[in-house]
Formats: C-alpha cells, structure tokens, sequence
C-alpha cells in the first residue's frame, strides 16, 4: 500500500532528523577502538626494517685495491734467454712444455662484479697489458697463465670436484692453432688457463667463452 | 567528557544546528541519496570533537560541513543519475492555472513515487524542493542561496509540480 504524504512529509521522511541522529549514535556505540598514531608509526617503522631484504654481495669485497691481492713479496721468474722477471707470490708455475713455450702466470682476484663479463675483461686486459710488455722482446714466451679466483661463485655451487684438462681451441688468422688449456678447481676455487700464443683480442674472445659457461 | 554528558551536549548541539546544516549539505549536495550520509558523517566529526572536550561553534560546524562533503566526494563519481533534457538558458514557462502551490502542500503523495521522482532529476530541483517545502524558505531566499534568478526557481519548481501531477494521474489510472 503506497504511503501518503505530503510532499514536506515525504522529504522530511527521507532525510529524516531523528534516523540520523540515532545512526550517529549507533556508530560511535560501534566504534573500533583506535589505535593513536604516536603507537602506529613505530610499528610500521619497525615492520618495514624486519622485512627489506638486504642485497646479498655474490662476492666477498678485497680491502685491498678493487679486489686485486697483489702480494708485497716477489719472486723472481728467469726464461730461457737468461732474462729476469720478477712475479708475484704463489703464483703457479707451469714448466715447458715440448713446443717450449715459457709461461709467466700470476694470480689475481676477481673483482666484486664478475657476472659483468665487461669489468672482468677489462680488469684482466691491464693485468694482459703489463704481461705483454714484458713479453714484448721475448719471442719464446708466447703464453700467459691466467689464475682467477671464483670466491662464493663456487662455493654456491657446492661442486668440490676438480675439472681437468678443458680445452678450448681458437685458430688465429694466420692459420696456426692455439690451444689453451684451462682447469677448473673448485676445491681451491681457481681457474688456471694456459694460453698459447694469443692475441689480446683472442684472449679477450677466451675469457668471454668461459663466462659465458659460467 | 563522560560519555552521557557528551551525549547530552551532541544532542544539543545537533537540534541548534541541524536545520542551518542540511540547508548548506543541500545547497552544495551533487546528489539528494547523499545528504543523508555527508550528515551523518558530519555529526559524527561533531561528536568525536565533543568527546575531546572541544568547542563547537557555528562557524565551525560550516567549516566540519564544508571539509566533509569535500571528501565524500572525492572518492565517489559525480552524479548518479543524469537528465536528458532540462537547458538552463530556457524561456519563460508558462505556469498553467491548474498548479495549485499551496494544494500541493497538503496533497497526499505516494512517497517513494515521488522521491524516485526526485532522484531522476537534476539536484537543483531536490534542492529547491528541500528548501522550500520542508525549510519553508522564499522564492527569492532560495533564489539567492542557489546563485539562480527568481524566475528560474519558479521556473524549476512549476514545471517539476507538473510533470509529478502527471505522474500521478498516470498512477490513479
């Protein structure tokens, strides 16, 4: 049945003075208690710090020098020529081989970001730099033995075995092979490569193969 | 404040003020379904200040009122309903002599007939509706209030009477 009114009634029915002043009253009966913001903030502030994960460094920072151990004591390296070199502590050395290529290795560490291939490359070309200078008037020391040290890479890998004996072959334009020879020990956590009358370039080429594997 | 005391202050404040604040909440409302809300939540700033054992004024109640009906509808879309017709710029109504203003005062309407009526229509008409029936302002007072010419509140106030007195004929048959 349709209710009546006058149209001041009907109006005054909708917005209704009483209904109102009863719902407003109904809601702060319900009103949740309220947590003060002097309480809030800290919370949140201490809810945020728990939970922002810090960045894990894949590597271990070197104090020394951009992650370059370079030690103070050095040993002397003599080639086949009589000439001296002088080389850096533990560095690994290699004998002759029957091609009679004399190697001068050293060691270094890897830089902080080695998965950016381009800093690795570019921090090893100054180390290739120093190297071939030495080389420069040395036509029997054709070959450098690059050691890198892989810290928490490998570690991360949980590998212990020792690969031996990868070989990577590269032609040189002019047509003569090369070969390197690279071992990777996870044990002690080092890549030795021998390479063999290389090129920067193919050096460069050699080292990029290997990060890529990685 | 104890509660019951504050209760006894929000009640005296709220019968001061009630009429002079849903003037304002109907002069500045988009939509007549949202007066009752922005009231509400009004009186319920109103009531929390009262518990903080502040004071209220006339002035201040504008200010809560004003602020409150800012935020209602900064969330909410504009209009709900939306008129197809209705020019502000129109020419002169000819009122027809079968509108009686004072008889429609006394008539008695179906109610929500006549509020989903209302809803249908421009705000402007609530507005004048609310403001001169229930609030029982003059012609000009609303006029003035609405920022409108006189004529155009006749204007509305005529031609809506009409059009609900042809819906209710519509109705009885």
């Amino acid at each position: 049945m349709a209710n009546k009114n006058t149209l001041k009634q009907i109006l005054e029915e909708k917005i209704n003075k009483e209904t109102i002043y009863k719902k407003v009253i109904k809601k702060q009966e319900k009103k949740p208690r309220r947590i003060e913001k002097w309480i809030l903030i800290p919370i949140c502030m201490i809810t945020l710090c728990l939970f922002i994960e810090k960045k894990e460094t894949k590597y271990q920072a070197n104090e020394n020098n951009n992650g370059i151990e370079k030690t103070e004591k050095e040993e002397n390296y003599t080639n086949s020529n009589g000439k001296t070199y002088s080389l850096q502590e533990d560095t690994i050395y290699i004998p002759k081989e029957s091609n009679e290529n004399m190697i001068l290795p050293f060691k270094i560490q890897l830089p902080k970001n080695l998965v950016e291939k381009k800093n690795l490359i570019l921090y090893l070309q100054e180390e290739i730099y120093a190297y071939q200078k030495i080389y420069e008037n040395d036509s029997q020391s054709q070959s450098i033995v690059i050691t890198i040290f892989l810290d928490k890479i490998k570690k991360a890998e949980g590998k212990t075995e020792v690969i031996q004996n990868r070989e990577y072959r590269i032609h040189k334009s002019s047509g003569s092979a090369n070969r390197s020879i690279v071992q990777w020990d996870y044990k002690e956590q080092t890549i030795s490569m021998e390479i063999t009358n290389f090129k920067e370039e193919e050096i460069i080429k050699i080292l990029k193969t290997i990060g890529e594997e990685k | 404040m104890a509660k019951k005391e504050t209760l006894k202050e929000f009640e005296k404040v709220y019968n001061a003020t009630y009429n002079d604040i849903t003037k304002y909440v109907v002069c500045h409302c988009k939509n007549i379904t949202d007066v009752e809300d922005i009231l509400q939540n009004i009186y319920c700033s109103v009531y929390n200040i009262l518990l903080k054992e502040k004071m209220i004024t006339k002035e201040y109640m504008l200010g809560i009122a004003k602020h409150k009906i800012k935020d209602y509808y900064r969330f909410c879309y504009n209009e709900k309903w939306m008129t197809l017709f209705f020019n502000k710029e129109e020419q002169e109504y000819n009122y027809p002599s079968s509108i009686n203003i004072e008889k429609s005062i006394t008539l008695k309407l179906d109610t929500e007939l006549v509020w989903n009526f209302l809803k249908r229509k421009k705000v402007i008409i609530f507005q004048i509706f609310y403001l001169y029936y229930v609030l029982e302002l003059t012609i000009k007072e609303i006029a003035s209030l609405l920022h409108l010419t006189e004529s155009n509140v006749k204007h509305y106030l005529y031609r809506t009477l009409h059009e609900l007195q042809e819906i209710v004929k519509k109705e009885e048959i």
